[in-house]
């Protein structure tokens, strides 16, 4: 069995619950006596997982859980149902204002994924994330600001522009309906740390049409999504971002993942070892679905993919020099896609990508934004 | 009373989702509450569609058991349907009495006891999820 450290994978309670969850009754170690008594001595619904935790007991233990967790469980993932409904009429609705404005958008993560490959409720959606073509990255802000959207920081389109050098997406609010702010993220790249353009066109090409509710929306591919899981989910987090463990195992049970993409998509961005990581986790620890043959394409990576991920699995907040190596590896996938950065020399390209990174107007002020980084507590 | 029929509230306003485990979820936006039914009180509600007396909602409730089941556990589901304003009686439902008896023979039921679950805004807020991914921001 894989042996797992770091922030990505789940404390042993948590793994307890995941595999109470997945694994079939016929393997199940929980199948003949239900679950066991200690689990429910974990205050599970304190527990900052229990978003993602609960909903899952519900859906497989409903009848089985001891009354106080059954109701905790239920009004959970009651709750995320409800979510989830208003998320889809949100994304849905950002999508259309794109649409008039000429943007083919396609939804991405928690929204993408129940539209399809959840059953209801038992994923929740904190926000909306929608993929645009990155040529029309400024023309989708324009068109999200016009319809009462803020851009984090207050950012103009044209400095948005320039942030795209260095990141993946860029996320709008307004304020709810019930009081609380409506979080949205536009994504130029699919997935972070994913810096091909290569990537982002396949993701919005291999994009399939879905009707959820009374909404018919774009996703990507049932490949594209678990690729998405992996990738997102093992990089290092503010927080442990435990849900992309059950994200990738419906994923996966929906039988529809390529597996000769994924490879593919996995060698395109130098995440064939991550990638690898996070199915032989799968496959070990939750008897996911996956094959032979498909761990054994993805077995062979370049040493520095498996360095990099022994930092990615450090738990949150990272020190000064971890957070350094974070940035030096983080250059090192996207020099080679940036025109200047490519040709420059490394030390003064690393420097300049930090002035991006941090926002700062003057190379002295970056240590100051480094430090006040490296040593912030998670907002989310 | 086995003579009042019970009638499923029919409104544009309720947003109703049948989960596959055989629960209904029920968003109320006269009241923005949220219901869930259990499989038992599914079967209840359902019966009550084209209206239907205790002895109706009772004889549903043995068909999906396969066994006898108690005439208080019909009348508790749809006193609960009702309280949450999800079924209407045609005429005045007399009060319930004899709490302790009908507690008990709740809790003794063989079949899974009907239960209506119903959040208000309030306690949606405490479950719900509000958590962003980040955005660009993502990085130490």
């Amino acid at each position: 069995m894989t042996t797992v450290s770091g922030a990505c994978f789940p404390t042993p309670v948590q793994e307890q619950v995941l595999r109470a969850c997945f694994l079939p009754p016929t393997v199940s170690e929980f199948s003949a006596g239900g679950l066991p008594q200690e689990l429910f001595q974990q205050d599970l619904a304190n527990d900052p997982a229990a978003a993602t935790l609960l909903p899952l007991l519900d859906w497989r233990w409903a009848d089985s859980l001891p009354a106080a967790m059954a109701a905790a469980a239920r009004s959970r993932r009651l709750t995320l149902w409800r979510q989830g409904r208003d998320r889809l009429e949100l994304a849905a609705s950002i999508a259309a204002t794109l649409r008039q404005a000429g943007i083919d958008s396609m939804l991405l993560k928690g929204a993408a994924l129940i539209a399809r490959y959840y059953d209801p409720g038992v994923r929740g959606v904190g926000d909306v994330d929608l993929q645009v073509p990155r040529g029309q990255v400024r023309a989708a802000v324009e068109a999200l600001l016009q319809t009462g959207w803020t851009a984090e920081g207050g950012l103009t389109p044209a400095r948005i522009e320039s942030q795209m050098r260095a990141r993946h997406a860029w996320q709008f609010y307004k304020p709810g309906p019930d009081g609380k702010e409506e979080m949205c993220d536009v994504h130029w790249h699919p997935v972070v740390r994913c810096y091909s353009p290569r990537l982002a066109e396949l993701f919005l090409e291999g994009a399939e049409t879905v009707t959820a509710g009374s909404h018919t929306v774009r996703i990507p591919c049932a490949t594209d999504l678990l690729f998405h899981a992996a990738a997102h989910g093992l990089q290092w987090s503010w927080t442990s971002p435990l849900r992309w463990i059950p994200d990738a195992w419906f994923v996966i049970r929906s039988g529809a993942v390529d597996w000769q993409r994924l490879r593919m998509l996995a060698a395109e961005v130098d995440m064939t070892f991550r990638v690898h990581r996070a199915l032989e986790y799968l496959k070990t620890h939750f008897d996911a679905a996956v094959p032979e043959a498909a761990l054994e394409s993805l077995a062979q990576a370049p040493r520095w993919e498996a360095r990099e991920q022994t930092l990615l699995e450090k738990p949150s907040p990272l020190g000064m020099a971890d957070a350094a190596r974070w940035h030096l590896y983080n250059f090192r996938r996207l020099r080679r896609f940036d025109p200047a950065w490519k040709d420059s020399n490394a030390i003064s390209g690393f420097v300049s990508y930090l002035t991006v990174f941090f926002q700062t107007q003057r190379r002295r002020d970056l240590p100051g934004s480094i430090w006040r980084k490296a040593h912030a507590k998670p907002t989310v | 009373m086995s003579e009042i029929r019970y009638l499923q509230v029919v409104s544009g306003q309720l947003t109703i989702e049948k989960l596959p485990d055989g629960s209904t979820a029920i968003l109320d936006q006269r009241t923005k509450n949220v219901h869930s039914l259990n499989a038992s009180a599914t079967v209840v509600w359902e019966a009550c569609k084209g209206g239907a007396t205790l002895a109706e909602v009772r004889r549903a409730l043995e068909l999906r058991a396969g066994a006898p089941v108690n005439e208080v556990i019909a009348q508790d589901a749809l006193a609960q349907l009702h309280h949450v304003k999800l079924i209407e009686p045609d005429a005045a439902v007399p009060e319930l009495r004899n709490a302790a008896r009908r507690s008990a023979l709740l809790r003794a039921a063989a079949i899974a006891v009907p239960v209506v679950l119903t959040l208000g805004l309030s306690e949606q807020r405490e479950f719900a999820l509000y958590a962003a991914s980040g955005g660009g921001n993502a990085g130490p």
